[in-house]
């Protein structure tokens, strides 16, 4: 607190002008791809910037109308509403059954766990491609959703085990006294107790599969997702379409954005218990 | 009859009942972690099998031959392949570097000035929620040198314009920027619940002993702070060497190969240029071995020194 350091008054307006500052230098470029999304190409191109202009919808019209966002918006959804759905399945129950019993090599399982973060993207990639080549799995929405499992699995029973692991034992221990088992602890005990815990770990989970790139620019050739398209977007007719570009950005953040606000107070625990603190 | 007798015992003693309390639910954890495994290990083991086999997919002709350690130490021999270990390394010092010099003061600042903290955290998880690529694509736009307004505020305030993505001296500067931009929140937030864990009374006796801010932050903050520090550290150690999309929306590895990273490479040899997924793999599986190893370091390292403070 203020009295803890007891800075001056100068010390003290200095101290909170540079942290505005730097929220101002965090938020400029999402303040800046925003009202760019709504410029015209001649008030996007003027310099000095134009803080004032009249805002038009031609952008999102021009995504919608003649590049047909849609489409790599619902496959962004259902592959991300896969992956997140399984893991979340899979990870609830991995992070119940750790944090509520002891297991042989629980430090190794916990540890393995938590390691496959490490994994170089490629390194994981590759052998997806050459193993999807022989399939005939390319382009195939249920395939990539797989290989997003890499990433969602790990990270929903890290979390979850972390947030389960803050909840008494002695809850289900009463229910297990009442003659409850395992599943019936499970099912009626902690999830229950759990839905916020898992309703962070599945947000956490969205927020960064929603966005993936690469494991979707390697996999996906004709059903792009949306963050692929997005992409493809620099390469749409000779001249650069930032105004289109930006439009296509504040969508894809619309939905990240939401759920983060919505959910901002256990999300900030849950970037927290990523890290472990 | 068998039944009965659990039921019974069950019932009836409590040591055994305990004891049953007690046994796993094997399914819980079994089929998760099969599932985990196959995820994890398939593309790991796979990985290791492609990486000691000779394997290009524009020649899918071509024998499949074991080659033992070949690819590696071709990996570790060509000059493209050692630049883009370089150019990790480089990338990951910059970023991480930058984070940490921006979010260890913004930390401090936050928690010694504002009550607020549960909203600037908020204000803080915003940034992080944007898709990488969408990051990306707004941070190429300002770093445009035609329309971008970076160099257009360096000019209003009367410095030289800076060449950002096409000059190979700054480029991997601007990418540790903007993942700097994305994820400095990160290690604020990461130290901010380090200094709520800081007991007040610390300061105060410190602030009895005549000590200054200054020798607060150096003998009381610091030190209770450095387990914090190290874990940020880590993780923003490990997300900069998975950045992909930075890399290839700003630059795609240039100019040249001053920004190509291992990632980057591997895509370039194994995807885009040759098919030569083998020595692609074999760099991935190197910069796999070089992480655990950097990670085991930096750990003991902060442990270690832990005594003289």
């Amino acid at each position: 607190m203020t009295q803890r350091f007891r800075p001056g008054w100068l010390g003290r307006w200095l101290g909170r002008g540079t942290v505005f500052f730097y929220l101002a230098v965090l938020y400029f470029p999402i303040y800046w791809m925003v009202t760019m999304a709504f410029k015209r190409r001649v008030d996007i191109t003027t310099l000095p910037p134009k803080i004032f202009f009249e805002p038009i919808l031609d952008n999102f019209e021009w995504l919608f109308v003649h590049q047909n966002l849609m489409e790599p918006l619902l496959r962004s959804f259902y592959v991300t509403t896969l992956a997140v759905g399984i893991a979340v399945l899979l990870g609830t129950m991995a992070a119940f059954a750790l944090s509520r019993y002891r297991w042989p090599a629980q430090n190794h399982i916990e540890f393995w766990i938590i390691s496959t973060r490490m994994l170089p993207p490629v390194a994981v990639i590759i052998p997806f491609y050459a193993i999807f080549i022989q399939l005939r799995l390319l382009d195939n929405l249920n395939a990539l959703a797989f290989t997003y499992l890499t990433l969602t699995l790990p990270l929903v029973t890290w979390l979850l085990l972390g947030f389960l692991r803050s909840i008494p034992r002695e809850i289900d221990e009463a229910a297990r006294i009442d003659g409850a088992n395992s599943w019936q602890v499970f099912w009626y005990v902690t999830l229950p107790i759990a839905r916020s815990g898992i309703a962070t770990a599945a947000v956490l989970a969205f927020i960064f599969t929603w966005g993936e790139l690469f494991f979707a620019f390697i996999i996906m050739s004709v059903s792009i997702t949306t963050p692929v398209a997005l992409v493809s977007l620099t390469a749409v007719g000779l001249e650069v379409k930032y105004g289109e570009m930006a439009a296509a950005g504040t969508i894809v953040v619309i939905p990240s954005l939401v759920m983060a606000i919505l959910f901002r107070n256990t999300i900030v625990k849950g970037f927290r218990s990523m890290a472990g603190v | 009859m068998a039944v009965r007798a659990q039921e019974l015992s069950g019932g009836q003693h409590p040591v055994r009942r305990a004891a049953r309390a007690q046994s796993r639910p094997w399914v819980f954890l079994v089929i998760p972690l099969m599932a985990m495994a196959i995820v994890a290990f398939v593309p790991l083991f796979y990985a290791i099998y492609i990486a000691t086999h000779r394997i290009i997919l524009a020649a899918p002709g071509l024998e499949r031959s074991f080659v033992g350690l070949d690819n590696f130490a071709r990996v570790l021999s060509a000059e493209r392949s050692l630049n883009a270990f370089g150019v990790t390394f480089n990338l990951l010092v910059l970023s991480v570097g930058l984070s940490v010099l921006i979010g260890l003061p913004i930390a401090v600042l936050i928690y010694s000035h504002f009550r607020a903290r549960a909203w600037l955290a908020v204000l803080l998880i915003i940034p992080m929620a944007i898709p990488k690529v969408v990051a990306a694509l707004v941070w190429n736009i300002l770093y445009n040198p035609l329309i971008g307004v970076i160099n257009y505020g360096l000019s209003v305030i009367g410095l030289p314009e800076v060449n950002w993505l096409s000059d190979s001296t700054n480029a991997l500067l601007a990418i540790a920027i903007v993942d700097a931009w994305q994820w400095a929140p990160f290690v604020i937030l990461i130290l901010l619940a380090g200094l709520e864990a800081v007991p007040g009374n610390f300061y105060e006796a410190a602030a009895i002993e005549g000590a200054n801010p200054l020798q607060m932050f150096r003998h009381i903050t610091f030190p209770l702070l450095r387990p914090f520090l190290t874990v940020a550290v880590i993780f923003r150690a490990i997300d900069s060497l998975r950045t992909f999309d930075y890399v290839f929306i700003l630059t795609k590895g240039g100019p040249g190969v001053s920004t190509e990273t291992v990632d980057i490479y591997a895509y370039h040899i194994g995807i885009t240029e040759s098919g030569d997924i083998s020595t692609a793999t074999a760099a991935a599986l190197i910069l796999l071995v070089l992480t655990i190893i950097g990670v085991t370091i930096w750990v003991r390292l902060m442990r270690w020194g832990e005594e003289y403070f």
